[in-house]
């Protein structure tokens, strides 16, 4: 405050009291010595004495009263009132007398005087009055706070206008509040101590700081100087509080303090508030991309850890079968083992994440509250300061829990825990949308597959069923009337036999026409991919087989140039094998795929639906004209529909921590229609959250966000039950009155609909006859239904991994255990193989071995990654049994062949002995109608005997009973061998034989005996099919450029050549049988079907090419053991078919003779 | 064709009645003395009494076989001076290494080849054939 405006208030102080001053000092100098005249003149007998007191008494008061000039204006008055009225006509006053004059200058000296003091007194009064003025002005114009605080109803006695302005009160307002209600709460305490303390006299003075309240609610810090003030008796009567408002310079220097924690806090917070959007977001891009179950958890565990601050974690699901057990899914970062399992979260919780389960709730433990309540995962976590199991819960539903442990207790804020409870949230719309999908799509490949099991079961029984029977024939007619194509081809590659079905799916109408085409197959057909794209040769189903390549239930499609006929079909090979091991030759399973293809589009058709409805729920919400809200139990809002937003005028406020109570202030007030304001327990969706009441058309208003515009509304509200019949959640349903309520009921439905669906498909799985297993991409086994049980005789161990089957019973033949990645479906899983029932020993839990067969496959999921493996798994070990005692009725009947070999040679060659006995002449003399007649025994019991020895080796070779040792052989000693045998045949027919070698001769793999047998047939066929004079050449041509890796021996004779059409018949078996035995020519006609097969069951093949009356070639391919540049070549090594080199070369040998079919009579 | 005294002597065993009867028929007819025996048995028994130059032995008898036969004759000293040869269908190389390991001198096979049995039987005892 300056200087000028303290004067200026002393002024003012000063000015205040004229008016009445005036009158109060002039009017007593005036009216007493009225009075004191007034009083002597009716008096003034006496005049000589009281008139003078009278006046001094008047004037002494005027003095007194109003000061100096007061005081000398009421002795000149009574002076003058003295003369006039008393010197005549009383003439009481004698100016002449000394003593009247006396008593004049008595009272006008007395008045001087009196009035002088009265002045100086006055003076005095108006300094020290203006002295206070100033004080005044010091107190209140003073830079702090002052006041005067008494001790009695805790009030001001008196505040400063500074101090006013401090707290932003009036000084009125200041003095009507106790200084108690302006004190900080937190202060207030302390300070009442030292108040109390000081009113008790007990301290003179002190000083504190404190906290007052501003009158807008700010606090303001201030420093105290309090002195006490006694009163006269030492008693204290009031204090005196200076305040120093300290508020800059507390925030100052608290800034200076806390500036750099603060900021650095703040900075901390922003960036954790980023880091966890950027997680939430990542993990909602993660997640998305995760299908199943298994990669969603992976995501939701790597991505959890690291967000949520903790050193190990995992994600346990409850088992959705019985939905009271929580099974593990997916551990990170423990040190110990995991407990796979929790049984039973509703009786006891030994575990943390069961109690969340349980209860819904996320549970918060530090180490020793875990301790207690927790004892049995002691061991486990006791190494982490900090165990937090939140629920996992998706649309209502709980489908397990999430658990983290940290080290080091971490950020345990509310914020904190929130964004566990959202990321957990997170989680579980995607771990439940991913088992939806991967439900479906397991479901449906089991049916799939279980559909496919059981038709090849049905055939494989009807088929065994059948050869049981003791005719062979029956089973090669059951063979060839199957359903599905068999066909057996050499280990080359060369079809032997197909089947009526397997002719069908390539369109021929029989064997004959197909063999005419098989030089040809390459460019006949084509085998394309599923998708349509060409399948190279090399990586046909039988060339995949030859390079030991188990090809199961290969799909593709037969395409047949000609006639673009086209055929989904699934290819299955199966080796054959001799008794050494050694493959002879391939059989091969066609099935036609069109009809399982249609179930197949059926059942996703049905998976389609249950989809669909899925998709039409999001999509109900989404254009759902109603307000529609989806609560868990708790009440926290899972989802709404678009249109509340509309209707409440903007977006409700999602979350997932809180819960209706907790957010009450979020919603638009809501009224009865009566007007009555709704409390959120009242609430529709709340009474049936507690009760599972089902609230319809409830009428409300609501007064909408921003503008409160009220809207009438029907509210429908129902609980969500679980399987179980708690209450999972609820749903409300809000249509403005206009609407209509239906939709709350569909809703129910959609909802139903597609649990029964899902219900439905898990009961097909659950009830299959053939024991299912399905492992996740980890090998994990994620389900298997009761009949596996059954087939394996005990409880199916829930393995973790693939390293786990090692406690499955499989047992090799030879006593082995299997190593856990030989398992069919550990096979598949790691391999991406099809398993078709394969045979398998299985010890069981009670020591016994039984025969499985099980069938395994790879599931890919729509982007073509392996999800899960599928194993289907029967007992077979009766029908193994079965086909034992079918082999050994097999080895049975060869042994009766072999005898019947010999039984039946013995008294044939015995005729022959006899017979030339007699023609020897040993017995006598013979005539040469004898000779004659002896000639004609002999022929027929030659022929009777290669009869014989043709059906015995046909038998031998159907029968399987033929060994093959084959090695390489060097063809020209095989003709040299034979050609001895057949040159007398040749030598009495006049035919030329020539031979005729490649330049390098090389060798074949052969069986050398065997090859000896088919050169015998081919050449005794020339020689008996050439008419005399006719000429046989007999050609090795070794490997060719074109075909680079056979060897050809090539029979060219100029005999009467073979008709197209029968080109083929010839190398039917009893061909020549059908016509009996009287033809010109013996054999039975089995040689070239015998030689034939023995060539085909060395890896070759024989091929005619002909023209009646040009001659023919037989040609014997055989594979070759080096290339034409010497290199050498395995026995195994790929034989196409060739087309037959030099087969005109039959055209170029002599004229054609008649036109005469070669084999006609 | 009569047999005289000094004609070496065969034995044929063969349990097969045809069979034995032929051999035997074109081995008198040829020159030869012939005794005949059905079984092992008797094989052994006159082959220890008549000590024949040559045994015909059929492997496939009942009772004692031809190898068991072969073998106890070919170890006896009394007996191990007769050329034995197998009589036998099965003309495969393993055969005849058995033959040889029984101590068979040579083999035959069946069906019999009347001038074939004469060459054998003539070659193995270093006689030129007799028509």
């Amino acid at each position: 405050m300056t200087r000028a405006a303290i004067r200026a208030a002393q002024r003012d102080q000063r000015a205040s009291p004229a008016w009445h001053s005036l009158v109060l000092h002039y009017a007593p100098a005036l009216a007493t010595p009225v009075l004191a005249g007034t009083v002597a003149w009716a008096m003034r007998h006496e005049l000589d004495s009281y008139p003078t007191s009278q006046f001094v008494l008047a004037v002494l008061v005027s003095a007194l009263l109003g000061g100096l000039w007061p005081g000398l204006l009421a002795a000149l008055l009574s002076a003058l009132i003295l003369v006039l009225a008393f010197i005549e006509p009383v003439g009481a006053l004698r100016m002449n007398e000394t003593g009247d004059l006396w008593r004049l200058a008595l009272f006008l000296s007395t008045g001087v005087a009196t009035s002088i003091i009265a002045h100086r007194l006055r003076l005095t009064r108006q300094r020290l009055h203006a002295e206070s003025a100033d004080f005044r002005a010091v107190f209140d114009h003073a830079a702090i706070g002052i006041a005067r605080v008494a001790f009695t109803g805790e009030r001001w006695i008196d505040v400063n206008n500074a101090f006013c302005r401090m707290l932003g009160y009036s000084r009125h307002e200041m003095l009507a509040t106790p200084w108690t209600r302006m004190t900080h709460p937190d202060d207030l305490d302390r300070d009442l101590i030292l108040f109390r303390q000081m009113a008790a006299g007990v301290l003179d003075s002190y000083v504190v700081e404190k906290r007052f309240l501003h009158r807008d609610g700010h606090d303001v810090w201030a420093r105290l100087t309090l002195s006490l003030v006694r009163g006269r008796d030492g008693t204290p009567a009031y204090e005196i509080a200076i305040v120093e408002d300290i508020g800059s310079q507390h925030a100052a220097a608290a800034a200076l303090v806390l500036h750099a924690d603060e900021r650095e806090q703040m900075l901390a917070a922003e960036r954790v508030a980023h880091e966890r959007t950027e997680r939430l977001q990542s993990l909602t891009a993660a997640l998305s991309a995760a299908i199943t179950v298994r990669d969603v958890v992976r995501v939701v565990i790597d991505a959890g850890l690291d967000a949520l601050g903790a050193d190990a974690g995992l994600v346990a699901l409850l088992d959705t079968s019985d939905n009271s057990s929580l099974r593990l899914v997916e551990a990170r970062g423990y040190q110990r083992e995991v407990p796979v399992a929790w049984h039973r979260i509703t009786s006891d919780a030994p575990v943390p994440m069961a109690e969340a389960v349980r209860t819904g709730r996320t549970l918060v433990l530090r180490a020793a509250e875990r301790r207690d309540r927790f004892p049995s995962v002691t061991a486990m976590l006791d190494r982490y300061a900090v165990t937090i199991a939140v629920p996992l819960r998706s649309h209502g539903r709980m489908i397990g829990a999430l658990a983290v442990n940290r080290t080091k207790p971490g950020d345990l804020s509310p914020e904190s825990l929130a964004f566990v409870e959202a990321f957990a949230q997170q989680c579980a719309h995607a771990i439940d949308r991913a088992r939806l999908h991967e439900e479906a799509v397991e479901a449906r490949l089991i049916a799939e597959r279980a559909e496919q099991v059981r038709r090849t079961r049905e055939l494989e029984a009807r088929a065994l069923a059948d050869a049981l029977g003791t005719e062979q024939a029956k089973l090669a007619a059951v063979i060839e009337h199957l359903p599905v194509g068999v066909g057996i081809s050499t280990t080359e590659g060369q079809i032997l036999a197909l089947n009526r079905s397997g002719l069908d799916l390539h369109g021929f109408s029989s064997e004959a026409e197909m063999f005419a085409h098989l030089p040809q197959y390459v460019h006949e057909f084509e085998l394309r991919y599923p998708d349509g794209g060409t399948i190279p040769v090399d990586d046909w189903p039988l060339s995949q087989a030859l390079r030991g390549v188990y090809v199961r239930r290969m799909e593709l499609q037969l395409y047949r140039k000609s006639t673009h006929m086209r055929y989904d079909v699934s290819y299955d090979v199966v080796p054959v094998r001799d008794a050494s091991g050694e493959l002879v030759s391939l059989a091969f399973v066609i099935q036609d795929l069109t009809e399982s293809k249609r179930a197949s589009a059926a059942l996703t058709e049905r998976t389609a639906i249950a989809e669909r409805r899925e998709a039409q729920l999001a999509a109900v919400l989404d254009r759902l004209p109603a307000a529609v809200w989806i609560a868990d139990a708790e009440g926290r809002i899972e989802q709404v529909s678009a249109a509340t937003a509309l209707l409440y005028g903007a977006a409700p406020l999602l979350s997932s921590s809180l819960e209706y109570l907790e957010y009450e202030a979020y919603w638009p007030s809501t009224h009865r229609r009566a007007g009555q304001r709704l409390a959120s327990d009242e609430w529709a969706l709340a009474r049936s959250l507690a009760t599972g009441e089902t609230v319809l058309n409830e009428a409300l208003e609501i007064a909408r966000f921003g503008g409160g515009e009220r809207r009438q509304v029907l509210n429908s509200t129902a609980a969500i039950r679980g399987a179980d019949g708690t209450i999972t959640g609820g749903v409300a349903v809000m249509f403005d009155v206009t609407e209509q309520v239906a939709t709350g009921e569909a809703l129910e439905q959609a909802r139903a609909e597609a649990d029964a669906e899902r219900r439905r498909l898990r009961l097909v799985l659950d009830r299959l006859p053939v024991g299912v297993i399905v492992v996740d991409s980890t090998g994990a086994v994620i389900h298997h239904n009761p009949a596996l049980e059954q087939v394996l005789g005990h409880d199916v161990h829930r393995a973790e991994g693939v390293e786990d089957y090692q406690a499955y019973g499989g047992v090799h033949p030879d006593g082995r255990d299997y190593a856990p990645e030989e398992y069919p479906i550990a096979r598949a899983l790691l391999r991406r193989e099809t398993v078709q029932q394969e045979l398998t020993h299985y010890r069981r839990a009670d020591g016994r071995v039984v025969m499985l067969s099980i069938s395994a496959a790879p599931v890919f999921d729509d982007d073509g990654r392996l999800a899960h493996a599928v194993a289907a798994v029967e007992d077979v070990h009766e029908r193994e049994s079965a086909r034992a005692l079918a082999e050994q009725a097999n080895a049975a009947k060869s042994q009766f062949l072999t005898t019947m070999s010999h039984e039946l040679r013995t008294p044939l060659h015995a005729i022959a002995g006899h017979v030339q006995l007699v023609e020897m002449g040993i017995h006598g003399p013979v005539t040469p109608e004898q000779l004659e007649a002896l000639g004609r025994v002999q022929r027929a019991q030659r022929h009777l005997l290669s009869l014989i020895n043709d059906i015995l080796n046909f038998a031998r070779l159907d029968a399987g009973r033929v060994e093959y040792h084959i090695e390489p052989v060097a063809l020209a000693d095989v003709v040299a061998d034979v050609l001895p045998l057949v040159e007398p045949m040749f030598a009495s027919r006049q035919i030329a034989v020539t031979v005729e070698y490649s330049p390098r001769p090389s060798q074949a793999w052969a069986d050398r005996e065997k090859l000896g047998q088919v050169l015998l047939n081919l050449l005794s066929n020339a020689a008996k099919f050439t008419e005399p004079g006719g000429a046989v050449q007999i050609a090795v041509r070794s490997v060719s450029p074109q075909w680079p890796r056979t060897v050809h021996l090539h029979v060219t004779d100029t005999g009467v050549g073979i008709p197209e059409a029968k080109q083929e018949q010839i190398f039917e078996p009893f061909v020549q049988i059908a016509r009996g035995l009287t033809s010109q020519h013996e054999g039975t006609g089995l040689g070239l079907s015998i030689s034939r097969t023995l060539a085909r069951a060395m890896g070759g093949d024989i091929t005619v090419q002909s023209e009646p009356g040009a001659g023919s070639v037989f040609t014997l391919v055989l594979r070759a053991t080096e290339t034409v540049d010497g290199e050498p070549l395995d026995r195994r090594s790929r034989l196409v078919t060739p087309p037959v080199e030099g087969a005109r070369r039959g055209s170029d040998g002599p004229a054609v003779r008649e036109d005469r079919e070669r084999n006609g009579s | 064709m009569a047999t005289g005294t000094g004609d070496p002597l065969v034995l044929v065993a063969e349990d097969n009645e045809d069979n034995r009867l032929i051999a035997a028929t074109i081995l008198r007819h040829s020159g030869y003395r012939v005794i005949e025996a059905a079984n092992g048995h008797d094989a052994i028994a006159l082959a220890r009494s008549e000590q024949p130059a040559l045994i015909l032995m059929d492997i496939g008898m009942p009772g004692v076989d031809g190898w068991t036969a072969s073998r106890l004759l070919k170890d006896d000293p009394a007996t191990r001076g007769i050329v034995i040869l197998a009589f036998t269908a099965h003309a495969m190389a393993a055969d005849r290494e058995e033959a040889r390991a029984a101590g068979c001198d040579g083999y035959v096979s069946k069906p019999i080849a009347p001038l074939r049995l004469v060459d054998e039987v003539s070659s193995a005892l270093g006689r030129a054939t007799t028509p």
